[in-house]
């Protein structure tokens, strides 16, 4: 029936925005729209409240409309319940879902297209959007979510640490060795702290790929209509094995044992790792957590021949089923719009995808921590590619990885295992 | 000795709990072997009933357990009454039934489940996690009841059969009062059972005034999984009414000359 | 005589719900395994594609074998556990009592305040056990995030919640007639005769109803657990089947695989149920003659 059925490659990846102002007065034959509108939002309770905010501004500036607002704490269980919900036909009216998880639910038609919405939308442009952040909710030629962030991979660092270690802070377009060298000259065992380390994170297929993208390799052999898996190039696993060699070989980075006794997001807030990586989600839990006990910024991620950094961002959606759609379009309009992503940027936690946002003091704003919050919108972004077993697929290559993190197992031989594993997957 | 060796290796582990449970919360965790904190302090107990808003949790909890204990005890004792009340045939067929049904594990059904519950119109109320009262909440409650009711013996049923009472009538004053002890040991599972209910309230339960404690004890542990002492404090505190209602119920599981699973 | 006819209708509620509430799920959920349904649109037939399939996932491999290694480690430990604890506190000594109430204690604790419990008992840096070890200068296993010792850890945790089996072994125990103890003793058998010739093979029946049990609840009962303290790290150590079917339902919503994986799961109780039932039978053959 539709195109997203058919197997034919789809035609996703050019993300040239097109000129949507054109259709502003398409609008006005509509009948406002009103009743409830539910939203399902996650988050901890600083999150929360941002959320309240914003349905409370909307509420006032739609009196028709009142917002119900969904409340699941935990990222894992706001998955299971999205799924759930979905399944058994009644979904919130508007939900998140990351860029790598829609595709599933759009290849099964359950996702309503929002490009019509958007470009008869009188308060939102596509070109309001940075393309990097809206391109890969653009799948077999519909616009399935609108970014309401465009976060990327940073690494968080310590300067108490650095300069106990008498580094120099790291700067942009730092190398690997440069990161290397500082990784193992912070760590160290300290007689109050216990075991400090230069650098932590989780092992994750996340973590790895911007390294590996740096170094010149790719994940998969094509973006739009990926075949295998391309990881068991010689670039991508030198990459990947240089990225081990901080653990196996160097040990600057915990060891599984002392992940699992205390993680890395822990240590970094407790002050005992040099450079953490994470996306800007953290920030809100690190200026509440690690207030003055030291000072600390985000830096670019160090290349390994060109610096580039992964995509993280959350979508705001329309399940195929919601009962209010125009409501909830109204709703996105306001929380993916200027107002809902200035109340989101202010508490720390976005990286707006919205240029104007983005590029304002809301965002840049350098007298609260992270002081260097250009990083992320200066450092060029890539995506995962579009395809609906992606969450399979990513799990199924952080399994392995990790296992080559912690010496268990060869990366050679991890890249093979995955390599078959996700050419089923793949087909 | 060797007895209290082995009552130590099952005590310890709630023992170990409840001493972290008791230690200030700041950045650091003990890297020494330490019995007891020092200094003791009870603030992470009111933190945990403050920060995990757990007196809210914990009366959703009750509030399920307090309507799905008694339909359960209703629904089993009928059941082990007229299985015990039955031909051999009739009782050879039942307990097989509820065999095959105990048979089933739930990570089977859940999803079916699901489905059915939402096309009840029942997803996000508390009625949602009862159902299973319905059923006496575990065929081995029906068959408790059906193995302390064919203990009774059978002219006693005869007689009041003869009076021309109804089965209803018989079943609360002749046959209830016999098997006490059973009511009480099936009570206490079953409160067990509802107030661990950790995967139901889960899918089933939508609105966060809604969840009941495991759901809101797994939400505290994941925004404060670096708090061990109130994450701990919290987990105990969840604990405490089944140790309570075990120990209260206890001589029905463990005393009497009689089990009263079989004898 | 109609009276059981009378008692019949208290029959009806516990009947019909069970058949409502777990046979129709039940019946529905083999129904899925055998087509490729994804709850977003209408299931199509596949037949065993599910079953073809999951026998070619490695994935599965290593669920299947770690479930089987729970069952085959936490089935025969449990029972040694509740019928040796039976044996040792079996008797009307004084302070009997408060012994056993601290055995059973273990198994009225929730699933989720278990596994929290634990996670904190088995932390491999700052967690009781391994400071424990420490002070005593052994060696300190890394528990869960360790591939060999992680899977043992919930084979403790199932071994410390034998409250359950514990009761039955107790009452099993204590219906045996003294005086067949007091005849054997009378033909000069020790301790350990009287054990081989008269505990151990009239209390058979109870040992096969608590390996029955076991058998039928070990791996429904690492869903709760798993999930919370592991999620089956570390590199699929800890996934055991139901959290796998959960993962291929939910999580890629792959609902005919994952029913598929719960139907195989199912089959494995029933494989090692007739295992016991073998053991079970020759034992009472063995002793009967």
């Amino acid at each position: 029936m539709l195109a997203a059925c058919g197997a034919a490659p789809p035609p996703t990846a050019a993300p040239a925005p097109k000129p949507a102002a054109t259709s502003v007065l398409a609008a006005t034959s509509a009948p406002a729209p009103s009743g409830i509108v539910s939203w399902m939002v996650a988050g901890d309770s600083v999150e929360f409240d941002a959320y309240k905010r914003i349905a409370a501004a909307f509420e006032r500036a739609n009196p028709a409309i009142k917002v119900d607002l969904v409340y699941i704490p935990a990222s894992a269980d706001y998955r299971n319940r999205l799924a759930a919900d979905i399944a058994s036909g009644a979904p919130s009216d508007v939900v998140f879902m990351n860029y790598q998880r829609y595709p599933p639910f759009a290849d099964k038609n359950q996702l309503a297209p929002l490009g019509d919405y958007l470009s008869r939308s009188t308060m939102l442009r596509e070109s309001d959007f940075f393309p990097a952040a809206m391109s890969p909710y653009k799948w077999r030629g519909s616009t399935w979510c609108l970014p309401g962030n465009m976060s990327s991979a940073v690494i968080y660092y310590n300067k108490k640490l650095f300069d106990g270690a008498k580094l120099d802070y790291p700067r942009a377009n730092w190398s690997w060795d440069d990161f290397v060298a500082s990784a193992r000259a912070i760590s160290r065992d300290d007689p109050a702290l216990g075991r400090i380390y230069g650098y932590g994170t989780e092992i994750s297929l996340f973590r790895v790929a911007p390294y590996v993208w740096s170094a010149g390799g790719d994940l998969v052999d094509s973006a739009d209509a990926p075949t295998k898996l391309t990881l068991d190039s010689e670039v991508a696993m030198a990459a990947i094995q240089r990225y081990i060699d901080l653990q196996v070989k160097f040990q600057a980075a915990p060891s599984a044992l002392a992940e699992k006794a205390e993680d890395s997001l822990t240590r970094f807030m407790n002050g005992k790792l040099g450079m953490y990586m994470d996306s800007r989600r953290v920030v809100p839990l690190f200026r509440d957590t690690i207030k003055d006990s030291f000072d600390w910024d985000v830096v670019a991620l160090p290349s390994q021949g060109q610096t580039v950094s992964i995509l993280h961002s959350d979508g705001y959606c329309i399940p195929a089923a919601a009962k209010n759609k125009d409501a909830a379009w109204a709703l996105i309009e306001f929380a993916a719009g200027p107002r809902g992503q200035t109340t989101m940027t202010e508490i720390g936690r976005l990286v707006p995808s919205l240029r104007a946002i983005a590029e304002s003091p809301v965002f840049l704003n350098p007298t609260v921590r992270p002081a260097n919050s250009k990083v992320w919108l200066e450092t060029p972004i890539r995506p995962v590619p579009n395809h609906k077993n992606w969450p399979a697929i990513e799990t199924a290559i952080t399994k392995e990885l990790e296992k080559s993190y912690y010496g268990v197992q060869p990366v050679r031989d991890a890249v093979q295992i995955v390599g078959k594993q996700v050419a089923t997957l793949l087909k | 000795m060797v007895t209290v060796v082995i009552a130590a290796v099952f005590a310890v582990p709630l023992l170990f709990a409840l001493s972290l449970s008791l230690r200030q919360i700041d950045r650091t965790l003990p890297t020494t072997m330490e019995w007891l904190p020092n200094p003791i302090v009870l603030g992470n107990y009111g933190q945990a009933l403050a920060d995990g808003n757990l007196i809210r949790y914990g009366l959703n909890s009750l509030l399920v357990v307090a309507v799905a204990l008694p339909v359960t005890l209703v629904v089993a004792s009928w059941a082990g009454l007229a299985m015990a009340r039955s031909g051999p045939a009739v009782q050879r067929r039942m307990v097989a039934f509820c065999v095959v049904a105990l048979l089933v594990p739930h990570s089977m059904i859940w999803l079916p489940r699901f489905l059915m519950v939402k096309w009840a119109g029942l997803i996000d109320t508390p009625f949602a996690l009862m159902l299973p009262a319905l059923m006496g909440t575990s065929p081995l409650f029906a068959l408790l009841f059906y193995w302390a009711f064919r203990r009774q013996p059978a002219d006693l049923f005869d007689a009041a059969a003869m009076d021309g009472a109804s089965a209803v009538r018989v079943w609360w004053s002749l046959a209830l009062p016999l098997v006490g002890p059973t009511a009480m040991a099936v009570g206490a599972l079953t409160f067990l059972y509802f107030w661990g209910d950790y995967i139901d309230p889960l899918l089933m339960i939508k609105s966060p005034a809604r969840y009941t404690l495991p759901v809101g004890l797994s939400i505290l542990q994941q925004f404060d999984k670096t708090r061990w002492p109130l994450v701990m404090a919290a987990a105990v505190l969840y604990a405490l009414p089944s140790i309570g209602v075990f120990l209260a119920a206890q001589r029905y599981f463990l005393a009497g000359r009689r089990m009263l699973w079989l004898s | 005589m109609d009276t059981s006819r009378r008692y019949r209708l208290l029959l009806l509620p516990f009947v019909i719900a069970t058949v409502v509430l777990v046979g129709v799920p039940a019946a529905l959920a083999i129904g899925l395994s055998l087509t490729d349904y994804d709850a977003l649109s209408t299931p199509n037939w596949v037949g065993f594609a599910n079953y073809i399939q999951l026998l070619d996932d490695r994935v599965f491999g290593i669920a299947l074998g770690n479930s089987i290694y729970f069952l085959a480690l936490s089935v025969p430990l449990r029972l040694l556990g509740a019928f040796g604890l039976a044996l040792w506190l079996g008797g009307e000594r004084r302070g009997t009592g408060a012994y056993r109430a601290i055995v059973y204690l273990p198994t009225v604790i929730p699933d989720a305040a278990t596994a929290l419990m634990w996670l904190w008992i088995v932390n491999p840096l700052y967690g009781p056990i391994n400071l424990l070890l420490k002070s005593l200068g052994l060696a300190q296993p890394a528990w869960l995030a360790d591939q060999d010792s992680a899977r043992f850890v919930f084979v403790m945790m199932a071994c410390l919640q034998i409250g359950e089996g514990f009761v039955v072994a107790l009452s099993g125990l204590k219906g045996i007639p003294r005086s067949y103890y007091q005849a054997a003793q009378a033909d000069g058998a020790g301790a350990l005769s009287l054990f081989r010739h008269v505990t151990l093979p009239l209390a058979l029946p109870w040992i096969a109803l608590v390996a029955v049990r076991d058998t039928i609840f070990a791996l429904p009962w690492t869903f709760a657990v798993s999930s919370i303290m592991t999620g089956g790290d570390p590199f699929y150590t800890t996934l055991f089947l139901p959290l796998y079917a959960r993962i291929q339902s939910v999580d890629y919503l792959k609902f005919g695989l994952g029913a598929a994986a719960t139907t195989l799961m199912i089959v494995l109780a029933a494989l090692a149920l007739g295992l016991i039932g073998l053991a079970a039978r020759r034992g009472w053959y063995a002793d009967e003659i």
